[in-house]
C-alpha cells in the first residue's frame, strides 16, 4: 500500500532510458575491465605471451660505415662502449641490460664423414648471452673447461631457411628439429697460434635470439686462450624494459640511433595501442555509467521531490525513514540487479569472442568469470546502489522532518 | 502525558497577538485526560501550535516539553516513536492520500500496529455516516467526508493526546457531535487527552479553553 502512494510520478520512459544507460555503461565498463584483467599479465610484462620482455638492440649500420671499414681495418665498428651500456642501465624505463659475448677467434665447423651431412664445412661465428635470457630450457646447457662437447642453439629461422629455401630448391632432404639434434658437428677453433677441436650438437632452436648460441663460459675461455681480444665490445645488447610498450623507450632508441628488432617493435606498439584502447574504452564506460548514474540520481531525487507531500503524510502517520525508504530501496536494488543481469549477456558473448581469439594466439591465462566479471561488476553495483540508498534516506529525512 | 509550553513565541506571529494570547510567551501545561480547546480567529497561530507540539515546526523561541523531553531536540526516530505511540493528529489539511480509497486511507495507518480490527473500523465508518464509500478514492470525496475519514484514521493508533486541528470545520452540528463523542470515547479508553483547535469557543463547558 505504501508503494501505491510512493510510486506516483514514476515515468516509465525515463526509467527505461536510465535502465538502458546503466546497462550499456555496465556492459562497456565490465567488458573493458574483464579484458584488462585477462590481459593484464601482458601489460605488466610478467607473461611471455608475446615474448616481449627482451628487446635486442644494435647500433645502426650506415653505408659510410661499410665504406670506412672496407678502406681500413682500424676504423671503429658500431659496437657498444661500457659508458653507453651504463647509460642504458641508468634509464628509468630500463630494468637491465645484458651483452652479447662475441668471439675474437677463428671458428670452422664440419660434419662427420659418415653422417647424413657428410662433407659439410663452413666458417662460423658463435655468440653467447647470459643463460637466463635463453628461451630454450635444457639441463645440459653448460660448458666446463676441459670438456670437448659444446651445446649449441640455432635460431629457428635458420632451420626454416634450410628446409623451405635451400633444401627445397636443391632437392635435398628436409630435416626436423629432432633430426638436426642427432647430427654431430666438429668445431675447430684457432688463434694465438693454437688449434683445438670440439664436438657439438644443436640441442635446441630459439625463437627469440637470432644468432648461433653457445654457453657464455666457452666464449670467455675461447677469447682468453685463442682470441685477439679477451673482452670484445658487444655489437648487440639485450634490453629488459620495465614496460616494453613504453613510447619513451623507443624514443630513446631512436635518439641514440639504435636499431630494434622490427617484430618486437610492432608487438610493443600493438601492446601500447591495446593499452591505450582498453584505457579509452574503460574511460568511455566510466563516462557512460557516470552519466547514467547522474541521470538515475536526478530521477530519484525528482521522484522524491514530486512525492514529497505523500512522504510528509506518511511521516505524519508515524512511518519511520526506514519504512518510507524500503520501497524505494527495493526498487533501486531490483533495478540494478536486473540491469546487471541483462548486461551479463552481451558481456559473456564479448568475453567468449575475445578469449577464443586470444586462445588461437596461444594465450591461455584467463581468469574465471566470477573474478573477472561477477565480482568487480557486483562490487561496482553495490557501491552505486549504496550511494543511491544513502541519498534516498537523506532526502526522505530532509522532506519529512 | 504532559505537554508543557515554556515562553513559546512563534516567529510568524505578530507581537501584538503574542501579548493578547493566553498561550504564547506563557508557561502552560496540558495533561493527559484533559480536554483542551484552543480557539482564535484565523491567523493567530492555532495550526502553528499543533505543528509545534507535533514536531513539524521549529521556527519559534522558547521550549516545548513532552513528558520532560524538549521537542526541538528530538531526533527523527524519537519523533516517529512519538507519532506512532503517543500523539495522534487530525490535521487541518486532512492529509489523505488522493490515490487511495477511503478504506485504504484508514488501513495505511492501522497496519502500523493493527490497532483496530476490520469490524471496529467498519463500525466507526458506519457511525460517521461513511458506509458505502469505502472504495471511493479520497480525491472524489467531499471535504466533510475527508474530515471524517481523517478522524477515523487518527483513532487507529495508540495515543496519549489527540490533536484535532479544526477537525470539524466542514461538519454540521450533528456530525460534529457524533465525531467528538467518538473521539472522547476512544480518548477515555486510552486515558488520553484531547487538544482541539477551533475558530469558535462555542463548545460545551467540559473543555479547558485557551485563546491564542
Amino acid at each position: 500500500m505504501i508503494w501505491k502512494v510512493l510510486k506516483n510520478n514514476i515515468k516509465p520512459t525515463q526509467m527505461a532510458g536510465t535502465f538502458f544507460g546503466i546497462m550499456l555503461g555496465l556492459c562497456i565498463l565490465m567488458g573493458a575491465l574483464s579484458f584488462y584483467l585477462d590481459v593484464r599479465p601482458v601489460f605488466e610484462d610478467k607473461e611471455s605471451f608475446w615474448k616481449d620482455e627482451y628487446i635486442i638492440i644494435n647500433k645502426q649500420i650506415k653505408l659510410t660505415d661499410t665504406y670506412n671499414q672496407l678502406k681500413s681495418d682500424t676504423v671503429s665498428k658500431p659496437l657498444f662502449t661500457k659508458a653507453e651500456i651504463e647509460n642504458l642501465r641508468n634509464e628509468v624505463y630500463i630494468k637491465d641490460v645484458a651483452e652479447f659475448s662475441n668471439c675474437s677467434f677463428m671458428i670452422s665447423a664440419f660434419s662427420d664423414n659418415d653422417g647424413p651431412l657428410s662433407g659439410f664445412y663452413t666458417d662460423l661465428f658463435l655468440e653467447a648471452v647470459p643463460d637466463k635470457y635463453i628461451d630454450v630450457n635444457y639441463a645440459n646447457w653448460k660448458w666446463e673447461e676441459n670438456s670437448d662437447f659444446i651445446p649449441a642453439i640455432l635460431p629457428k629461422t635458420y632451420l626454416n631457411l634450410y628446409n623451405f629455401g635451400f633444401a627445397q630448391s636443391q632437392n635435398l632432404p628436409q630435416v626436423s628439429e629432432e633430426g638436426v639434434g642427432l647430427v654431430k658437428f666438429t668445431i675447430m677453433i684457432q688463434g694465438q697460434g693454437k688449434k683445438q677441436k670440439f664436438e657439438t650438437r644443436i640441442i635446441g632452436f630459439s625463437d627469440r635470439i637470432n644468432t648461433i648460441l653457445v654457453p657464455e663460459d666457452f666464449i670467455k675461455w675461447g677469447n682468453k686462450n685463442f682470441g685477439t681480444d679477451i673482452d670484445p665490445k658487444p655489437g648487440r645488447l639485450i634490453v629488459i624494459a620495465n614496460d616494453p610498450s613504453s613510447p619513451d623507450l623507443f624514443k630513446y632508441f631512436d635518439e641514440h640511433k639504435y636499431d630494434v628488432n622490427k617484430n618486437q617493435l610492432s608487438n610493443s606498439k600493438a601492446l601500447a595501442f591495446l593499452k591505450i584502447t582498453t584505457t579509452i574504452v574503460l574511460i568511455i564506460g566510466l563516462i557512460i555509467i557516470s552519466l547514467a548514474f547522474a541521470l538515475m540520481f536526478i530521477s530519484v531525487q525528482l521522484l522524491l521531490y514530486r512525492n514529497n507531500q505523500n512522504i510528509r503524510k506518511l511521516s505524519m502517520l508515524g512511518y519511520t525513514i526506514n519504512n518510507i525508504s524500503l520501497p524505494y530501496n527495493i526498487m533501486l536494488v531490483l533495478f540494478f540487479v536486473v540491469s546487471f543481469a541483462v548486461a551479463l549477456i552481451p558481456l559473456f558473448i564479448f568475453r567468449d569472442f575475445y578469449s577464443s581469439n586470444l586462445m588461437l594466439l596461444g594465450y591461455e591465462k584467463f581468469n574465471t568469470i566470477i573474478t573477472n566479471i561477477i565480482m568487480p561488476g557486483a562490487g561496482f553495483v553495490v557501491i552505486i546502489v549504496g550511494l543511491l540508498l544513502l541519498m534516498v534516506r537523506t532526502q526522505i529525512k530532509k522532506i519529512s522532518y | 502525558m504532559e505537554i508543557r509550553f515554556s515562553d513559546i513565541i512563534p516567529v510568524p506571529i505578530p507581537e501584538k497577538d503574542i501579548k493578547q494570547s493566553e498561550v504564547w510567551n506563557r508557561d502552560i501545561c496540558f495533561n493527559a485526560a484533559e480536554m483542551i480547546l484552543i480557539y482564535a480567529d484565523s491567523g493567530k497561530g492555532k495550526t502553528t501550535l499543533v505543528n509545534i507540539i507535533f514536531g513539524n515546526r521549529k521556527d519559534y523561541s522558547g521550549d516545548v516539553f513532552i513528558d520532560g523531553t524538549n521537542v526541538s531536540q528530538m531526533k527523527y526516530d524519537d519523533i516517529s516513536v512519538l507519532r506512532r505511540n503517543k500523539l495522534s493528529i487530525v490535521p487541518q489539511g486532512i492529509a489523505l492520500f488522493d490515490e487511495l480509497s477511503m478504506i485504504e486511507n484508514i488501513r495505511i495507518k492501522n497496519r502500523i500496529f493493527n490497532f483496530k480490527t476490520e469490524t471496529e473500523i467498519s463500525q466507526m465508518i458506519k457511525l460517521l455516516g461513511l458506509e458505502g464509500f469505502e472504495n471511493r478514492k479520497a480525491a472524489k470525496m467531499s471535504f466533510g467526508q475527508k474530515q471524517r475519514v481523517s478522524i477515523i484514521r487518527a483513532l487507529c493508533q495508540p495515543f496519549e493526546f489527540i490533536l484535532l486541528d479544526e477537525a470539524f470545520s466542514h461538519l454540521d452540528v450533528g456530525n460534529t457531535e457524533i465525531a467528538l463523542n467518538l473521539i472522547k470515547s476512544e480518548a477515555n479508553k486510552q486515558n488520553a487527552g484531547i487538544l482541539l483547535t477551533s475558530l469558535s469557543s462555542d463548545f460545551n463547558d467540559e473543555l479547558i479553553k485557551y485563546r491564542v
